[in-house]
């Protein structure tokens, strides 16, 4: 059996120091865990708009951090009128009921125009044209039914931890919602 | 073992009071930041919006086309309500959310019909009989505000919006569901469909984005109905025979707005139209053969009806319009939904 | 950042009882298509696998466990700057360095401040796994697997030394901003090590102008001084040096080094256990 040798050197205090704040710091930790694993989330959350509350102020096309942002118009086509004269689709006073850039409403011309039969039109959001500025939300709300509205599509949403554009929504409408339910849609409008 | 560094002489005391001090900064700057963020936060919401929809100049109507001033108010007792319409007796029926309000023309509640579900619609024949439209049905009660019947269903899409008592004592009921309107008797018996899709008869059929189909009995026997997907107003005999259609798209004065106008009609005693409209809130007069004539109330009168229609509120914009009601002397009642204020506008002098 | 909990209950509330209520109503009927057409679905695309959360996490873990078997069996500096160049990859560029421990630390606040705050699991070990490896064998998590060091190793060409004035004065602003970023993370008022993280944008390529020019600033100046962010600015290294400092098994400078491997020696002598011969040790590695 090994004799401990005669010139090893005691614990001294700082050693005893340290080990001691590691175990206390090591001990925190167990209680910060134990603490917060009867209150941790299984399932993940994502960010998404409520319908409801957003007033289309436009800091969504501007305020996400990524190039083009994750939020996107979308279209419930139930509660679409599919209008020739859409308001979503046309700027208020149009020259004609037609695809002309001077006619459409849609900075970015991301609205797809299609005839379905008389006198019904159907219309189609371009995600990868949209930019998420809701002017088309204005208009759909102001004189039609409220079909089209913005929600932060997840194939593109990085999910961040503080997200910009909820930080600064003028109507509080972007709240964290289960990842399992990732969107808020519009299935109906209260006539 | 580190040797401390020569110059460093952290003692222990300096160590805490630069903590505290330090702690103390942090807190302030904190609390600093934390207000000024909740100040920058308010203040966004006034922050111009490059993506506006901005229809503002269409919102201020020429002085000079107004020819009715407002010379009272009052207030719906129920909430949301839809229709109004005005009985024999000059009272005004309100169809509102579970009841229909019975108001004197200076606004006092006379009674109240109660219902299980929204009434959405009201008239009011010349004995009394009182028409209720519910979503899909139409009850009726006597003068005194008895329940006499409730008829069938006309159908599962039925979607009641607008009722006129004939001269010839049948009803005819705007079904915005079904895309017509039933004719019934006072038995509640079907006698006809108006305004249905028919190329033989070259009617075209109603555009209905929104439920707001209504109708209007005129005394030289012609039905109108609105058209709101075509922007325009029909005229109907009783069998159904389109006479006349008026109306266009505009965002003009002269103009039915947006994607779906007008949404409700009423008549002068002398045959012109009285029109309601949604998006830019405004209640206009037209003539027989639809030439525009003046305007009685315009979005300047019906400010919240215009935010909450456009959205500028967290509140359901679907249910911003205005319904209109004339009485004998040519005095028009505006019906604001958004705010349950009933306007009594009466031509200048 | 508001009470995520409680207004993501709110928001729900308010949504669900706006359509109860128009449900209740009744969807107002569609046209009647006489063609034939039908109504299209609106589409969902789902967000991020519940399980690639996991495997972040698991990629975690193997990744500090790879660091130390680096670090202390392998002493290979080609090794951990393989590691760091897969850590940078991985965590930042392909996760876009969100989620990161550094900002994951806020969340456990927020989670213990406020009751009504469910904290991802995920989140949970994001921000403890380094912080109880640094406990025992100091920074690893900084040596090769964060990606911000990462970064700024790479670009290191020529470094130079910052005075010793400027180094003891500058090492006071991570105790600052942790605890700037603890106390807004506590009150739920916002995330500020995420919001101003001058890395991330590069890793997405995609920000405000402002933090796109912080994070260039930083890369530059990382390229004549060693990992600037890491010492003077990442809060997260604040509390990894605090855990360091009680690690039992840390390497802290060269010179500590050293002093520690002539006690292993020493200790090794006085058990009778070989010593290994300067052939056997392997380059240590670079401190700064």
């Amino acid at each position: 059996m090994e004799t401990k040798p005669a010139n090893v050197p005691p614990l001294n205090r700082r050693q005893f120091l340290r080990s001691s704040l590691r175990v206390a710091a090591m001990t925190g930790v167990g209680a910060v865990m134990g603490r917060l694993a009867g209150r941790t989330a299984t399932r993940g959350t994502v960010w998404q708009i409520d319908p409801a509350r957003c007033l289309r102020c436009g800091q969504c096309a501007t305020e996400c951090v990524l190039a083009q942002s994750a939020v996107k118009c979308v279209h419930t086509h139930a509660i679409c009128g599919y209008c020739e004269l859409c308001t979503s689709y046309f700027v208020p006073e149009p020259n004609a009921l037609n695809t002309g850039a001077e006619n459409q409403l849609c900075p970015t011309a991301a609205i797809r125009r299609k005839y379905v039969e008389d006198p019904y039109y159907e219309y189609t959001i371009d995600e990868d044209l949209c930019i998420g500025c809701g002017k088309c939300v204005e208009g759909c709300n102001r004189f039609g039914n409220g079909s089209l509205y913005l929600q932060i599509r997840h194939n593109h949403c990085l999910n961040c931890n503080e997200c910009s554009i909820a930080r600064v929504c003028a109507g509080d409408a972007i709240h964290r919602v289960p990842a399992d339910h990732p969107y808020l849609l519009k299935t109906t409008v209260s006539h | 073992m580190k040797n401390p560094s020569a110059g460093s002489r952290i003692t222990r005391r300096r160590w805490l009071r630069q903590g505290v001090r330090h702690a103390a900064v942090l807190g302030l700057a904190g609390s600093a930041v934390i207000q000024n963020r909740r100040q920058a936060r308010a203040a966004d919401n006034t922050a111009p919006n490059p993506f506006a929809y901005d229809v503002s100049r269409l919102e201020k109507t020429d002085p000079k086309l107004v020819r009715f001033a407002e010379t009272r108010r009052f207030h719906c007792p129920q909430p949301d309500p839809r229709r109004l319409t005005l009985g024999p007796d000059g009272n005004l029926f309100v169809a509102a959310r579970d009841a229909v309000a019975v108001l004197d023309p200076t606004g006092t509640l006379v009674r109240e019909l109660t219902f299980a579900g929204p009434a959405r619609c009201v008239a009011v024949a010349a004995d009394g009989t009182t028409f209720v439209g519910l979503r899909d049905h139409v009850e009726l009660f006597d003068a005194g505000g008895q329940r006499i019947a409730a008829w069938d269903s006309p159908g599962r899409k039925a979607w009641l919006t607008g009722l006129a008592v004939g001269d010839q004592g049948d009803l005819f009921a705007a079904d915005s569901g079904n895309r017509l309107v039933w004719r019934y008797n006072r038995s509640g018996k079907v006698l006809g469909r108006l305004g249905e899709k028919n190329p033989q008869r070259d009617i075209a059929g109603f555009i209905l984005p929104s439920p707001y189909l209504d109708v209007a009995w005129h005394k030289d026997g012609l039905l109108r109905v609105n058209n709101p997907g075509r922007h325009r107003v029909e005229v109907y005999t009783r069998d159904g025979d389109l006479e006349l259609t008026w109306g266009k798209a505009s965002m003009g004065i002269d103009g039915f707005c947006g994607c779906c106008n007008p949404i409700a009609v009423a008549l002068m005693p002398d045959g012109r139209y009285v029109t309601c409209e949604k998006g830019l809130p405004r209640v206009k007069i037209y003539r027989e053969h639809g030439d525009f004539d003046c305007v009685v109330a315009g979005p300047e009168l019906f400010p919240q009806n215009a935010r909450i229609g456009a959205g500028e509120e967290a509140a359901d914009g679907a249910r911003a319009a205005l319904d209109a009601a004339v009485d004998a002397h040519g005095r028009v009642f505006v019906l604001d939904t958004i705010t349950g204020d009933i306007r009594l506008m009466e031509p200048k002098a | 950042m508001k009470r995520r909990a409680n207004t993501f209950v709110a928001g729900i509330g308010s949504w669900l009882a706006t359509q109860a209520v128009a449900l209740a109503e009744q969807r107002f009927p569609p046209p009647d298509f006489e063609s034939g057409y039908k109504l299209p679905i609106t589409q969902t695309p789902a967000p991020r696998a519940e399980w690639l959360a996991w495997l972040d996490v698991v990629v975690l873990l193997a990744a500090l466990g790879f660091a130390c078997h680096l670090i202390f069996r392998r002493r290979s500096r080609p090794g951990l700057v393989g590691l760091s160049l897969f850590s940078l990859v991985y965590f930042g560029f392909y996760r876009k360095g969100c989620i990161c421990a550094i900002g994951a630390v806020q969340n456990v606040t927020l989670a213990l401040c406020d009751r009504s705050y469910a904290l991802p699991l995920t989140v949970l070990v994001f921000a403890l796994a380094p912080i109880v490896l640094s406990l025992v064998v100091g920074r690893a998590f900084c040596a090769a697997v964060c990606p911000h060091g990462a970064l700024q190793d790479l670009v290191l060409i020529k470094p130079s030394k910052v005075p010793a004035w400027l180094e003891h004065g500058l090492g006071i602003v991570p105790y600052l901003y942790l605890g700037a970023g603890l106390l807004f993370a506590a009150t739920g008022s916002a995330f500020l090590v995420c919001r101003y993280d001058p890395f991330v944008p590069l890793f997405r390529l995609s920000g405000s102008f402002w933090m796109l020019t912080a994070g260039a600033a930083f890369v530059a100046l990382g390229m004549f001084v060693g990992r600037p962010y890491c010492r003077f600015l990442c809060p997260y290294g604040a509390l990894l040096r605090v855990g360091a400092t009680l690690a039992r098994w840390r390497l802290a400078s060269a010179e500590a080094l050293a002093n520690f491997v002539a006690e292993l020696i020493d200790d090794r002598q006085h058990h009778g256990v070989p010593v290994p011969s300067a052939e056997e040790e392997t380059k240590l590695p670079e401190r700064h």
